[in-house]
């Protein structure tokens, strides 16, 4: 009885233990990237163009990954949820069907830089397009889209087949099934997966090294609304830096005097959008799920 | 409402069979009318899981406007067998039906016939309340909503109705859009499964061990509901519970396992006869708690 007590005791404590201690890492990286930036950082670095001479700013590239993040989600989305829904409800299992998942996992144990080249070899030069936005966004999906339909398959699985069995049970169609009963209770798992994906589009650089390129287009004139015009901040067929991979490039091959501020100070924007848009999706799913609710 | 079933609530809480007794004497009354048309039928009713043979040539009928109860040992088939009329055993993936389901004298099974409209027609209530995780109104307009009906105001009109019937209007009037479906009592959750099924306008109610998860206060409201839903449907319940039988229907059907392991109909008669002078030796074993 006291053995079993001390050893209760003792999980308690080394329970507690690590999750103190993977908060305080946590705590310890944004605190370091929030004390090394705040000697140099004011607002107008958001949105200043770089620079050689002076500390300049990261509003290309700031600009450059959250148009890559939303064109990436509008490619991956659409089809991991989707993808997600028939490997959940209608796929079975099969031959097809193994095939399908055995695809997923090899594709999601690529490395990034290996898949950065496939995306070069294919999005960049077989196309011709050289390094654009959208052969980014390509070679982003491509080992996205397998890990958002896993994650949105296994949260439509999760769904109680009690939820399937009474909206059937209801007279209710399978596509009204899926779409009015099981959705809406797999919501969070779905958005939660989208923010995973997204996290990951956020903070990629490998991939993106030989594919949105290396450079940007500065000086965005918003007004220009052409799309094929690589100057034009709304094109996908333009280079296109983004935040992580200006990160990679000021560290390791910047030229300038504030080099390492510059990087410091990216990198806390970096993690306080990646915490933002984290946040931002919690509340979100949680919306959504009240709206289809009806609470 | 106020027909003379709602003689009916007084059996339902009592715990003996007694009062059938009273009830038998005016068969009109009681749901063993001998010339309502029969709603459902099973003809030679055999069903498979893969090679294993669940159930075996179940033939009997249920009458419109009355209450039959399905009992038996676990595992006999009583639920395979009720779930056969509204074809929820397609759900279950190597199921196979033989023989001859029919509602209002239409085989079930036609090619022609799709399993979303014989289940608008016959609801089922399962035995697990299960609510969705949305609120009360939703729960309940979910039904029709799926069957198309957008108007907002006969959208209300239907959730009030339904709820009423099912005795639960009272309780949630005030939280319809407030509280989760899943916040109420476990018999209230139950109540609201039944008032989900009411809103669909079904003609024939399955009940599949409606009370096996509930206390004996909420298990008593749900037989009360059951005695006043018989004016207006047709209902088949399963139960593990002899005395709610006894309560509950007008006819009994007793089921029990073969020694192929195969369940089989033993006996259908008045629930009266079942439980006090059945014809055969196994049902007078089950009833008087003599069985395994």
């Amino acid at each position: 009885m006291r053995r079993s007590l001390a050893a209760d005791r003792l999980a308690t404590a080394v329970l507690w233990a690590v999750a103190v201690f993977v908060i305080l890492v946590l705590v310890a990286i944004i605190a370091y990237f929030v004390i090394e930036s705040i000697p140099t950082f004011s607002l107008a670095f958001l949105v200043a163009d770089p620079s050689l001479t002076d500390i300049g700013g990261i509003g290309p590239v700031l600009w450059n990954s959250a148009y890559m993040l939303v064109l990436t989600m509008l490619l991956t989305v659409p089809l991991g949820v989707l993808g997600g829904i028939y490997m959940a409800e209608y796929a079975g299992e099969g031959w097809l069907t193994n095939a399908i998942r055995f695809s997923q996992e090899l594709i999601s144990s690529v490395p990034s830089i290996v898949v950065g080249l496939f995306g070069f070899a294919l999005f960049v030069a077989a196309t011709g397009w050289g390094f654009t936005a959208l052969g980014g966004a390509l070679t982003l999906m491509v080992f996205n889209l397998p890990l958002l339909l896993r994650l949105s398959e296994q949260a439509i699985r999760t769904v109680p087949a009690d939820e399937r069995a009474a909206s059937l049970a209801l007279g209710a169609t399978k596509w009204q099934t899926i779409r009015h009963a099981v959705l809406p209770v797999a919501i969070p798992g779905v958005v939660t997966g989208i923010v995973l994906t997204a996290g990951r589009v956020f903070g990629e650089a490998a991939a993106l090294l030989f594919t949105a390129g290396l450079s940007t287009p500065t000086r965005y004139d918003f007004s220009n609304l052409n799309p094929l015009d690589p100057q034009s901040p709304w094109s996908p067929f333009r280079n296109a830096t983004t935040l992580s991979v200006f990160i990679w490039k000021s560290n390791s091959e910047g030229l300038g005097n504030y080099v390492h501020e510059v990087a410091n100070m990216s990198s806390m924007v970096l993690i306080v959008m990646v915490l933002a848009f984290n946040l931002g999706s919690r509340w979100l799913g949680g919306a959504l799920q009240r709206r289809v609710s009806g609470l | 409402m106020n027909t003379p079933q709602g003689a009916s609530p007084v059996t339902a809480t009592r715990p003996t069979p007694t009062p059938l007794a009273i009830a038998s004497l005016q068969p009109e009354l009681t749901g063993l009318n001998p010339d309502a048309p029969v709603k459902l039928r099973a003809q030679d009713v055999s069903v498979r899981y893969g090679d294993r043979m669940a159930v075996r040539d179940v033939t009997l009928d249920v009458r419109e406007h009355s209450v039959m109860a399905f009992i038996g040992p676990s595992g006999c088939g009583k639920s395979t067998v009720l779930r056969c009329f509204d074809r929820m055993n397609d759900l279950i993936p190597g199921a196979a039906v033989e023989g001859r389901i029919e509602l209002d004298g239409e085989d079930v099974y036609a090619p022609s016939v799709l399993p979303v409209e014989v289940r608008r027609k016959v609801g089922l209530v399962f035995q697990r309340p299960n609510p969705f995780p949305m609120s009360i109104y939703e729960n309940v307009a979910f039904g029709p909503r799926r069957h198309g009906e957008q108007d907002k105001a006969r959208l209300d009109d239907v959730v009030e109705r339904a709820l009423r019937q099912a005795a639960l209007w009272d309780e949630v009037k005030d939280d319809l859009r407030k509280k989760s479906g899943l916040s109420l009592s476990g018999g209230q959750q139950q109540r609201l499964c039944i008032a989900r099924t009411l809103a669909t306008d079904p003609e024939v109610i399955l009940m599949d061990e409606p009370c096996s998860a509930l206390d004996p206060i909420a298990t008593l409201k749900i037989e009360e509901l059951i005695a006043q839903l018989k004016a207006d449907y047709t209902i088949v319940i399963v139960t593990h519970n002899m005395q709610q039988a006894a309560r509950v229907s007008d006819r009994t059907a007793f089921f029990t396992l073969g020694e192929d392991r195969a369940g089989y109909l033993v006996e259908l008669d008045e629930t009266l006869r079942i439980f006090t002078n059945p014809a055969n030796q196994l049902t007078e074993d089950y009833v008087s708690g003599r069985f395994g």
